[in-house]
């Protein structure tokens, strides 16, 4: 072995400190060079928001699920009136947790199927993605969602923690700011698929409550003292451009993570909008709740953020 | 026979295949759906491991047939198994010439290294001792258990977090993103574990590795020829092996350059004599020798030309032998000396599927195979945790990661069933632990504040943990109304979802300790 002279050595201890150094600063500066974010906010514009589409399914088949899709969207104005041709559109699943379609705890994969195959047809480039409660890869798996996007050609991507941004709540009423996933900020579209399912403390898990897995920083922290006011603004600062709400599982008790066969019912029902506040407050029947008696949907109701009341929706049903 | 020095670089690029192998096992070790066997199949072929933990666990353990397949292979080619197969061999020929000073050869020619060669087989006689006295720390040293340990919980997470710290600073450069990301996202899907993977008591994983590597500063595969046990059962077989080094001693001009170039110092008499049981078959004395008196070939190990050299040490491999039993023997009360342990229930959270702690001390392998495979980095090499007994076998350590409801991974991995194959169904009954509440730290207990992220994360069909609205004041003078958590205990398996998730800093405010009360299917038997 060669012998190491001080000299030699203190050179090798300073090179070796300098390229830490470097690492360090390239870490720090690089950020400088990057493109600024900009925020594209896709139009709500077509179609009321006031709109809610009620498609009841015979059954929970994946081609009766496709079917019920394509006629919501129909009678939503069609796919083209959200995707054009080249588009970049992000698909927010809930797919918090590794659990099997069965447990109704993720949205369901032929729904999600369904919806990125209509988007891809259409032309767009489509991402599926969530931040998971559970490990990520095998949310991804065992929901059937992984699967379903390799089948359809969409992209399923696990969430880089370094592409959050911070962006300004206006008028927030617990938050200032919150970070949110650059992807979801430069969609084209947003198109927001929860499952509609009881959650301990937010009572309620839908669109709105959907919004916590496109939200950086600490999740737990969310959920103490003011969750409610926090998916208020939530809803505030990410762009939905197309609302979809899974009914066709219902757990209806002990969710969002726990439940048994007792506790799930079948509406087999998927509703189609474009307003979270609005569609969250309708599909509170399927959990035998008032809009105005889940808090952070009475809230959104008085912030002027949708039609909370079923009387002012224009309500349209459908059976497949 | 084989006589071309050739065969010296099939076998190094055997080796090396053979270790990318191994190494590919490893990575791949995660969330497996398919050939769950396969993962498990490293330490299995380890005779030495077989037969401690047979002798520890009072049973034939069948799924150790791998290692009668060494050991024949070992009758007929010799202890090939070091120098073309073992992971450990190869790391340690990859890396000896890091640590070895070469004036070190000069040492070793003259012969002054041979004592040391017995030692192994006393490393084996402690191992064996320990085990009949039902301590099982064969796996704590045996090469393929440490092997798989040390690249899984060592190796692998170092890699893992270096890797991703690099590519990180790296994309941070707009020039290098445009390279760097696409490598970095391949490597993310194909290689690298999708969340952080870090394992409480690496070091101690890494003390030992690093060990083995570091004595080859004595000699060139110093672990092999002096401490490994699996390599003394290896030289055992291997004494009445049918490929034998072969020299003719009329070509043979006893220059010894095929001595200088043995990796093990098997061989004897100026070069015409051979250590059958040290001799790896590496052939690099064929690619030494230049007057082409080597060669290997069939013989029979009994026959008068082929007569074994006498064992290094002689006489000294006895006493070594009978030392080593003795002092083995008083190594027991020692191991069994042991605060942390119950009869009834280990110190320590055990993964799902484990045997009562006493039969699962003495099968498991401690070779990290489900630590590495538990998809939320749940699973950790105990360090004094569970007692001497108990050193680098697994627990749970729901902080750090929680036992995801219907995940049967560990179990299915686990090379001997120490944690017993569960089916999904009955997995999500197994009670592991119990949670308890804090009421000092837990946020609506404490300060009068609504959270219920345990209640969220519980898993269990019908809640483990419950919630009541109380009216409480607090501290303002306020009284409000809180919803205050609490477990149901008979209902609660012990996953650590709520530990894990718990939105207090530092520890948790609702902690899984081991099981209240013994389930009865983990029963002790004593």
């Amino acid at each position: 072995m060669k012998k190491v002279f001080r000299r030699e050595f203190i050179r090798n201890a300073f090179l070796a400190l300098g390229a830490i150094t470097l690492a360090d600063v390239i870490a720090a500066i690089g950020p400088l060079f990057a493109k600024p974010t900009t925020t594209k906010r896709p139009s709500n514009a077509a179609g009321a928001a006031n709109t809610v589409i009620v498609v009841k399914g015979g059954d929970l088949s994946k081609a009766t699920i496709e079917r019920m899709v394509r006629t919501g969207m129909a009678e939503l104005g069609g796919i083209q009136r959200f995707v054009k041709k080249g588009m970049n559109v992000v698909i927010k699943p809930n797919i918090g947790w590794a659990s099997k379609p069965e447990r109704a705890h993720n949205t369901n994969p032929h729904l999600v199927e369904a919806v990125a195959a209509m988007c891809v047809k259409a032309g767009a480039r489509v991402t599926i993605m969530d931040r998971p409660v559970h490990a990520v890869d095998r949310c991804y798996r065992l929901s059937g969602i992984q699967d379903a996007a390799k089948r359809c050609g969409a992209k399923m991507v696990a969430m880089d923690k370094r592409k959050f941004k911070e962006v300004p709540v206006k008028g927030g009423l617990s938050l200032s700011t919150v970070e949110v996933y650059e992807d979801i900020l430069n969609a084209d579209l947003v198109i927001n698929i929860p499952i509609a399912k009881h959650h301990g403390s937010g009572t309620v898990t839908l669109a709105m409550k959907n919004l916590m897995g496109a939200i950086g920083g600490s999740r737990g922290k969310y959920h103490i003292g003011n969750l409610h006011e926090n998916i208020v603004d939530f809803t505030k600062a990410i762009p939905t451009g197309l609302v979809i709400i899974d009914a066709l599982r219902v757990l209806l008790d002990n969710g969002p993570s726990g439940g048994s066969a007792k506790d799930i019912a079948e509406p087999r029902t998927i509703l189609f909008g474009t307003n979270p506040v609005t569609m969250d407050a309708y599909a509170t029947r399927f959990l035998n709740r008032q809009p105005s008696s889940v808090e952070h949907i009475r809230l959104a109701g008085r912030e002027g953020m949708g039609v909370i009341d079923p009387a002012k929706m224009r309500i349209v049903n459908k059976a497949v | 026979m084989i006589r071309s020095g050739r065969w010296s670089r099939v076998r190094a690029a055997f080796q090396i295949i053979a270790w990318l192998f191994f190494v590919a096992l490893v990575i791949a070790l995660r969330d497996p759906v398919e050939r769950e066997a396969l993962f498990g199949i490293v330490p299995l072929l380890s005779a030495h491991l077989g037969l401690a933990t047979s002798l520890a666990a009072r049973q034939l353990l069948s799924a150790f047939w791998p290692a009668l397949v060494v050991l024949a292979l070992t009758l007929a080619f010799g202890r090939f198994f070091c120098g073309w197969i073992c992971p450990m061999g190869a790391t340690i020929d990859a890396t000896d010439h890091a640590v070895r000073p070469d004036k070190i050869n000069e040492w070793r020619r003259n012969g002054r290294m041979l004592w040391i060669k017995p030692v192994k087989y006393a490393v084996l006689a402690v191992s064996l001792v320990l085990a009949i006295a039902g301590a099982n720390a064969a796996g704590i040293i045996d090469p393929l258990s440490l092997a798989f340990r040390s690249y899984s919980t060592v190796l692998f997470a170092y890699a893992d977090r270096l890797a991703k710290l690099v590519f990180e600073a790296l994309a941070a450069v707009p020039a290098l993103s445009a390279v760097a990301e696409p490598i970095y996202g391949l490597l993310r899907e194909r290689a690298l574990d999708p969340n952080p993977v870090v394992f409480h008591g690496h070091l101690a994983v890494l003390a030992v590795f690093v060990g083995v590597l570091a004595v080859s500063r004595l000699a060139r595969r110093f672990w092999c020829q002096a401490l490994c046990p699996f390599g003394a059962v290896l030289a055992l077989t291997a004494r009445i092996g049918l490929l034998r080094r072969v020299v003719d001693t009329e070509a043979c001009t006893t220059c010894r350059r095929c001595e200088r170039s043995c990796r093990m110092n098997a061989i004897t008499d100026s070069g015409r004599g051979t250590r059958e049981e040290e001799c790896v078959k590496c052939f690099e004395c064929l690619d030494a020798c230049r007057d082409g008196a080597i060669s290997f070939r069939f013989s029979r190990p009994f026959g008068k030309a082929a007569r074994p050299a006498p064992a290094a040490g002689g006489v000294r491999t006895r006493r070594q032998l009978l030392a080593g039993l003795a002092s083995s023997a008083l190594l027991v009360p020692l191991v069994k000396h042991n605060a942390e342990a119950r009869k009834d229930f280990s110190a320590v959270i055990r993964p799902p599927g484990a045997l009562p702690e006493r039969e699962f001390l003495s099968q498991c392998l401690r070779c990290g195979a489900c630590m590495k495979a538990c998809p939320t980095n749940a699973l950790h090499p105990a360090v004094m945790e569970a007692g001497l007994e108990g050193l680098f076998t697994p627990r749970l350590i729901p902080r750090i990661g929680y036992c995801e409801y219907s995940c049967v991974l560990c179990t299915r991995i686990c090379p001997t069933d120490a944690l017993r194959p569960l089916a999904e169904a009955d997995k999500e009954r197994e009670v592991i632990g119990t949670a308890v509440i804090d009421r000092n730290l837990c946020i609506p207990w404490a300060e009068a504040r609504e959270c219920l992220v345990c209640e969220e994360m519980c898993p269990v069909a019908d809640k483990a943990i419950k919630l009541r609205r109380t009216r409480m004041r607090r501290n303002d003078g306020k009284t409000v109304s809180v919803s205050l958590p609490f477990v149901v205990e008979d209902r609660c398996i012990g996953c650590g979802a709520c530990e894990n998730k718990c939105p207090v800093s530092g520890s948790s405010a609702i902690t899984v300790r081991v099981p209240k009360k013994a389930p009865a299917s983990r029963e002790s038997s004593d």
